[in-house]
């Protein structure tokens, strides 16, 4: 039996974005869609906000961009990674308030470490944006907040399903709900205009065959998301690590040698993303 | 090495990693010996945890065994066994667990 899928995504597109999402996400994507704006202009709308602000800069000299030290204000912040990637960041900041006010904390580490792992990636096969790729992870299972918060007894019979079947979330959620995260994060990465650098991979990261605009930061979050569960890190929704893409796979040309100096990398940082975890993690709130 | 609460550093203790505060400052670099002020002054300036040299502190948090780490290993890729690509990854991950349970 599956829902009735044009409802839900009605439901869904209707909520005003993620519950907490600030006002503050909606006017920096008018500004970043207005040539005329200025690094300033945004900065200060982030800044008028202490509590993101701190946030914000928080997160970007954290282990996940490879600069700590070099970040200490939000202009700064700005020029060095992009209007886009900052905006990721805002919304970032605030699903992660979503999840661990839902106690979805395994779901959040698997986030944190999957942007680790995309950077990481994104870093030893030199593209250009690894920044852009690491919040593309940071993001890519928005959907399942949504899930979890939207539809909460679909939620509970999808973690059964799991639990039962022996099968992945994404599979159990075509099951119960005739859709899967990726789509609900597909629906909403369009409701909220973000580039197809970060909606691609949301949408497809578990059929990285079907991006076309993004197919290289697909298939990094793609193979991310592996790693990342093959290392035991966070909890994903189920514990299982799911098959590369054979395709997505070549796109990446990551030779043995690469693959393991990938995974060295990653486990190093996810130390010190450990950190992050630790100061948020445990329920002391992140200190402005 | 051993991430440990700045409530339960002691003087005489080395830094493994440089401790950055909230924005990312280096406070103090890799190496530096700790005494009675400067654990007061990273206490006082928000720092939570720090990296230092050796296990100096039993945090009373069993550690998992490697036959334990290993089991969960195999049974986050019991559905792609047999794979070879999955399989290298599996390999990586299993001499990373057994090269930290040999550091420990």
């Amino acid at each position: 039996m599956t829902l009735d899928q044009e409802n839900i995504r009605k439901r869904v597109e209707a909520m005003k974005g993620v519950p907490t999402l600030p006002g503050i996400f909606e006017k920096i994507t008018r500004l970043i869609d207005s040539s005329e704006t200025a690094a300033a202009d945004i900065a200060n709308i982030i800044s008028s906000d202490q509590a993101l602000s701190a946030k914000v800069l928080r997160l970007v000299n954290s282990a996940f961009y490879g600069f700590p030290g070099r970040i200490s204000n939000v202009t700064h912040a700005l020029i060095i990674l992009g209007f886009d990637v900052v905006k990721g960041i805002v919304l970032s900041t605030s699903v992660f308030d979503v999840m661990l006010a839902e106690g979805l904390f395994g779901l959040w580490e698997h986030s944190l470490g999957c942007a680790v792992t995309a950077g990481v990636i994104a870093r030893k096969i030199e593209h250009p944006d690894p920044e852009e790729v690491s919040v593309a992870g940071l993001l890519h299972d928005l959907g399942k907040v949504i899930i979890k918060i939207e539809l909460p007894d679909e939620s509970s019979r999808i973690e059964e399903t799991v639990e039962k079947k022996q099968i992945s979330i994404y599979e159990a959620e075509g099951d119960i709900l005739g859709f899967s995260h990726a789509t609900v994060g597909e629906w909403l990465s369009k409701k909220w205009n973000l580039p197809h650098t970060l909606s691609d991979p949301i949408a497809y990261h578990h059929t990285p065959g079907r991006a076309r605009l993004a197919p290289k930061q697909t298939a990094v979050v793609h193979l991310a998301n592996v790693l990342i569960r093959a290392r035991g890190f966070g909890v994903g929704g189920d514990n299982l690590v799911p098959q590369i893409d054979p395709k997505a796979w070549e796109t990446l040309h990551i030779s043995n040698a690469l693959l393991e100096e990938i995974i060295n990398e990653m486990d190093d940082k996810l130390e010190d993303a450990e950190d992050l975890l630790c100061d948020n993690g445990m329920g002391n709130g992140i200190k402005v | 090495m051993q991430k440990i609460p700045v409530n339960l550093a002691k003087p005489g203790m080395k830094l493994a990693k440089p401790v950055a505060n909230d924005r990312g400052i280096v406070l103090c670099g890799t190496g530096a010996e700790l005494t009675e002020e400067m654990i007061t002054r990273l206490s006082d300036m928000g720092v939570k945890r720090i990296t230092v040299e050796g296990h100096p502190v039993d945090t009373g948090d069993p550690e998992k065994t490697l036959s334990q780490q290993i089991r969960e290993l195999d049974a986050r890729f019991k559905k792609v066994e047999g794979d070879p690509l999955m399989g290298r990854i599996k390999d990586i991950f299993l001499e990373r667990l057994k090269e930290r349970a040999k550091e420990a």
